[in-house]
């Protein structure tokens, strides 16, 4: 099947799914006796658990705790700070304590519900504001690239302005769900997983067992978006402890209200910018600072700070940059991964950042950010350099063109226009920062031929509705020219499969798409039945000093320009979408369609994340705890996107592709705000921009 | 006691006297009890299912009215050539396809919610209901029906039997339901304003505002004071000095006490504005 | 426990068992019809809708008693229609499955709608499909693969 590897075909896994047969986690059946788990939380903020008094014993409850826990009692992420089960005190509400595991439902939540447990309370953080005034962060860095000191000396003048963002809720359809099942070999976990080898080598610290007792599969993904990057660790870890000690099948599915109260969210952020600009009205350099409200526990928040930090100068190149951040731990739910990693937060506040430059020196945005874009040579936040093409010029041309911005934005800036237009210009980074590619991940894949010359992928990255299962088909279809039914990818189950990384950070199709073609390129030299592998090496001329944050953050980045074009209503303070465009460089799609359908939902999750995603907490509790209350738009409140898609293919992708799956997603809230105020005639320095906030920042000036 | 399932009205006042509550569509009661998958929800009492009860679903002219019976789901409503088109607005914009076949406009109106969407157009036009009993008919007005949130006049042996709509004509009517979003949204505010002008001759005119009090808000007073100042071409900020006192919203997880009436005050503007220029 | 009468995918059925369980409930663990999906517990979501007499409705929040006397078609007994097959296509074409979980009733609620409108305009198509959330498509694809299936289907609707 030799053609252009861009043109759409029909997703692999379409039928299944349309037709209901797919099993996802709660729809298989399991051999022998299911016990289903329930879980004890708590109900207090923070404090020491002084008692806990149970119902009297019945023998179908089986109680499992902390004290079931033959390895250790820590989800093992970055640090060991997130206790499967909590032990004598508990850091949020929600906080699991306990698991209650048996057969009947009903007598399940009968008996959680006559539980007692005494607490001893104590003062939390419940903002992060709070904890910004009364503790240090848990974890800091500093970028200090150029000379942002002298810069500051030189410049004409300085502006600073400082920006806030929300939680945000991740929404996957299917709510997180695991099973743990006991067998002679040792435990098998099969549930809805980004990352199967996250999973075992949490449940090895766990259950302190070796690795070959412990097998992990991945079943029909209803979704993800980062939502089941590291929490399903924690519930696997969980009910792997109560397979062990019960020798049985334990099945643990969350309702939407549990999911959404207790599961990971994006870090709330603050996030302040001062600029350097000389009497041209150039930038001399930026300063940069980001907090994020990490909550309970560290978990991911490490890795997003610097995700979030390298994006610090956007798409831009500023001689001078310093950028601090740090990580703040509240007594909330805890944040954790969320598509864009870090990088949604600080391109709302870099792009409402040079909007806002350019209203104060006078002039048009686009022309103002068109003037510091980055260009090929040079250097990066951190003081690497852009190695490829930067095709950002082409494509704002190519979006004002298709969505008639300059006209729109010229008619709209009449005073009391109820519309307005905004353009935001994004980037991502594809793969792990710095070198956790060839230092922490070290990306294995087998590729298999088998007897009757079928050949089989077998990596750990996973379909999670993205299309990965037909990409990868495709690159191993292409690669081998060979037919697409030809090609099998199962989901991954570690008996079989190498760790060729997390579906995380943009990196599955740019690097294990790589890894695959290299993988063919083997194969090919072979005959008959054969297994060849390959591993990731990190191209030599990248490098990263973690400590100092210096060096080449990325091997390739993918780039984005978004235009939306909204109506205030000036009587109720609603935004109505009018329109949507895009243009994104992704190196080369693999499948056109596939890269729609990213874009489309990516653009949408972002535009909700700007305007109607609010989830806040009162006392510590989530208050949109429900799909009812927690805002994700419907079909009506979305139009059609027109999107171009520029090939600019990377020599390290397969086939030339670079991430494209979080891309999507950060260019929405920056374009919609920018939208927003025009048509508000107001600045807007938080999202999301509910009508509750656009009312009250016209109200008050 | 067990769940009852009558196929006649006889019966099913028999069964409700012995202390079952009502079952309509169950869209509202079915998520107020829910429990977890696979657990029975929490009702505290048996249940007469109602559904079976033809006599609950007649739809019909009586005289100056439309009879709207306690088994007609909010779909047949929409569909139906009796029902003013205002009012398929309304329901329109309640939740989704997917619950309005299944939800009926009497328990919509049963369960009392202040956020309920068919009250304030409800009430606007005057609708009574008729509650059966063992002990007969009595007919009361929905307003009166409505005592505060979740509470109605609806006494423990007695079903809402049918709903009495006015046959009315309006020149203006002008709703707005202020949701999270577009389309399966809650409510946190609505507002409904109705009138018949003839020229300069203001024959009626009636306001109502949903979701901003325990009880929607509708006033003989401000609808008098609101016709007086159309007539004198006065201000409108006269008519929302005295609605703000009405208006007494919370804060709670859709929206602030402040929005809502704020946007509630803006909505009665436009609505007197889109009255003089009609 | 109440004795409830339906007809299932085509075949009446009987079962035993208290009228205020949810009909999802019912369906799923009694009837082994894993293609309904529970999103939301909550009828806000539409993953666990079927069609009742014909129109959707969210099973999750219709008590099994409800459902007496009625004909429920779940996707299981959609999927060997003439209509669903179209629409299995239109999807396929337009790229409007990504995860899946709720392409089920996506297909419903273009059933449905289709049912009663056998050319609806996108406003209408949208608003029709406006009941079930999607959060990996953006709506567009799906609203484009409900045109093309009425388009493609005509005269099976």
């Amino acid at each position: 099947m030799r053609k252009d590897i861009s043109r759409s075909i029909g997703k692999v896994d379409n039928r299944e799914k349309s037709s209901g047969s797919a099993e996802y986690i709660n729809d298989r059946s399991w051999e022998g006796e299911v016990h289903y788990a329930l879980t004890l939380r708590s109900s207090i903020v923070k404090g020491k658990i002084i008692n806990i008094t149970f119902p009297s014993a019945r023998e179908d409850v089986h109680i499992v705790d902390y004290r079931d826990v033959p390895g250790k009692n820590f989800v093992s992420i970055l640090e060991d700070d997130w206790p499967v089960f909590a032990e004598d005190r508990v850091s949020y509400l929600g906080e699991p304590i306990l698991l209650l595991c048996g057969p009947d439902r009903t007598v399940l939540e009968e008996y959680r519900s006559r539980i007692v447990v005494d607490y001893e309370e104590e003062s939390p953080f419940l903002t992060l504001q709070d904890a910004v005034e009364k503790s240090d962060p848990i974890v800091s860095y500093t970028i200090d690239t150029g000379d942002y000191a002298g810069a500051s000396e030189k410049a004409a003048r300085t502006v600073k302005e400082t920006f806030e963002t929300g939680r945000q809720e991740q929404v996957y359809i299917e709510p997180q769900g695991v099973v743990a099942e006991y067998t002679e070999e040792g435990v098998v976990l099969t549930g809805s997983f980004q990352c199967p080898y996250y999973v075992k080598n949490a449940v090895i610290n766990t259950l302190g067992w070796s690795g070959e007792k412990v097998r992990v599969i991945q079943a029909v993904t209803g979704g993800a978006f980062g939502g089941k990057e590291e929490f399903p660790s924690l519930i696997s870890c969980q009910v792997a402890v109560a397979s062990v000690k019960l020798k049985k099948t334990i099945k643990l599915i969350y309702n939407r209200h549990e999911d959404m109260e207790v599961t990971t969210k994006r870090h709330p952020s603050l996030i302040s910018y001062e600029a350097a600009l000389d009497g041209d009205n150039r930038i001399l350099g930026v300063k940069m600072d980001v907090k994020l409200d990490g909550g309970a526990t560290t978990g991911l928040s490490a890795v997003v700070l610097q995700r979030a930090m390298i994006a610090s100068c956007g798409v831009y190149h500023f001689p001078a940059v310093l950028a601090t951040g740090g990580v703040y731990l509240t007594n909330t739910v805890p944040s954790g991964a969320f598509r864009g990693f870090g990088a949604p937060q600080t391109f709302f506040a870099i792009e409402m950042f040079m909007n806002h430059l350019a209203a104060k020196v006078g002039e048009d945005p686009v022309a103002f950010k068109t003037k510091h874009l980055a260009k090929k040579g040079d250097a990066t936040s951190t003081g690497g350099i852009y190695r490829d093409d930067i095709l950002m010029a082409q494509m704002i041309e190519e979006v004002k063109k298709m969505s008639g911005y300059a006209e729109k934005y010229r008619l709209y800036s009449e005073k009391g226009n109820p519309r307005g237009i905004g353009m935001s210009l994004f980037l991502h980074g594809c793969g792990f920062t710095g070198s956790g590619e060839a230092d922490h991940i070290k990306a294995k894949v087998y590729l298999e031929r088998d007897e009757e010359g079928r050949v089989h992928i077998l990596v750990s990255n996973v379909d999670m509705g993205q299309g990965f299962k037909t990409t990868m088909m495709k690159v191993v279809a292409h690669s081998l020219d060979i037919p697409l039914d030809q090609v099998v990818f199962n989901n991954p189950d570690t008996k079989y499969v190498p760790d060729s990384g997390p579906t995380v950070a943009s990196r599955s199709t740019m690097i294990v798409g790589r890894l695959l073609v290299e993988a063919c390129e083997k194969l090919q030299k072979e005959t008959g039945p054969a297994r060849v592998e390959a591993n990731y090496s990190q191209p030599d001329y990248i490098k990263w000093d973690q400590d100092k944050m210096k060096g080449d953050a990325y091997p390739a980045f993918s780039w984005g320009v978004n235009v939306v074009e909204v109506e205030v209503d000036r009587d109720t303070w609603e935004t109505t979408l009018l329109g949507a465009w895009s243009v994104h460089d992704v190196g080369k799609a693999i499948d056109d369609r596939i890269i729609r359908g990213q874009v489309d939902g990516g653009f949408l999750q972002g535009i909700g994340y700007g305007l109607w995603e609010k989830m806040e907490l009162k006392e510590g509790r989530v208050q949109q705890a429900t799909v009812t209350d927690y805002i994700i738009a419907t079909a009506s409140d979305f139009v059609t996107v027109e999107n171009k898609l520029i090939d600019n293919p990377y020599a390290l992708g397969p086939f030339g592709a670079k991430g494209a799956g979080e891309l999507t997603l950060i260019g929405g809230a920056p374009a919609v705000a920018a939208a927003v105020e025009q048509a508000l005639g107001a600045e807007v320095y938080r999202i999301p921009l509910v009508p509750e906030y656009l009312m009250e920042l016209k109200k008050n000036g | 006691m067990v769940n009852a399932y009558p196929r006649t009205l006889k019966d099913a006042l028999t069964l409700r006297a012995e202390g079952r509550r009502p079952m309509g569509g169950g869209t509202d009661l079915m998520v107020r009890f829910r429990s977890a998958a696979g657990v029975l929800p929490r009702f505290q009492q048996s249940l007469v299912f109602l559904r079976g009860v033809d006599e609950l679903k007649n739809l019909e002219e009586r005289g100056d009215l439309i009879a709207i019976g306690a088994g007609v789901t909010l779909r047949e409503l929409c569909e139906s050539p009796l029902i003013p088109v205002v009012f398929k607005n309304i329901m329109g914009q309640m939740a989704s396809f997917a619950i309005r076949s299944e939800a009926t406009l009497a328990g919509n109106i049963g369960n009392a919610s202040p956020a309920a969407d068919s009250l304030p157009f409800l009430i606007c036009r005057n609708a009574s209901l008729v509650l059966t009993g063992q002990r007969g008919d009595r007919t009361v007005s929905v307003a009166d029906f409505i005592t505060g949130p979740g509470k109605t006049l609806l006494a423990d042996d007695e079903l809402i039997r049918e709903i009495l709509l006015p046959r009315e004509e309006f020149t203006l009517s002008f709703h707005k339901k202020v949701g999270g979003r577009r389309s399966d949204a809650i409510s946190k505010l609505s507002f409904l304003g109705e009138a018949r002008r003839e020229g300069n001759n203001l024959f009626d005119l009636r306001i109502a505002f949903g979701s901003v009090a325990p009880r929607i808000i509708r006033s003989e007073e401000g609808e008098a004071l609101a016709r007086e100042v159309f007539s004198r071409g006065g201000n409108t900020k006269d008519i929302e000095g005295f609605y703000e006192k009405l208006i007494t919203p919370i804060d709670d997880q859709r929206s602030t006490a402040e929005y809502r009436k704020t946007v509630s005050l803006n909505l009665l503007r436009r609505f007197m504005e889109k009255l003089r220029e009609q | 426990m109440d004795k409830i009468e339906f007809t299932l995918n085509g075949k009446q059925v009987s079962i035993e068992k208290d009228g205020t369980a949810r009909l999802l409930d019912v369906l799923r663990e009694d009837f082994s019809l894993i293609g309904v999906k529970e999103g939301c517990g909550e009828g806000e979501c539409g993953a666990c809708a079927v069609l009742i007499d014909g129109v959707i409705a969210n099973s999750c929040i219709v008590p099994l008693g409800n459902a007496q006397g009625r004909s429920i078609v779940t996707i299981e007994g959609f999927s060997g229609t003439a209509r669903y097959r179209v629409l299995e296509e239109s999807f396929a074409e337009c790229g409007a499955v990504q995860c899946g979980f709720c392409t089920p009733g996506m297909m419903i609620a273009a059933e449905s709608l289709l049912n009663g409108n056998n050319s609806p305009s996108e406003a209408e198509i949208r608003e029709g499909i406006s009941g079930n959330l999607c959060r990996c498509t953006g709506y567009n694809m799906i609203a484009e693969a409900v045109a093309l299936a009425a388009e493609k289907g005509k005269g099976l609707w």
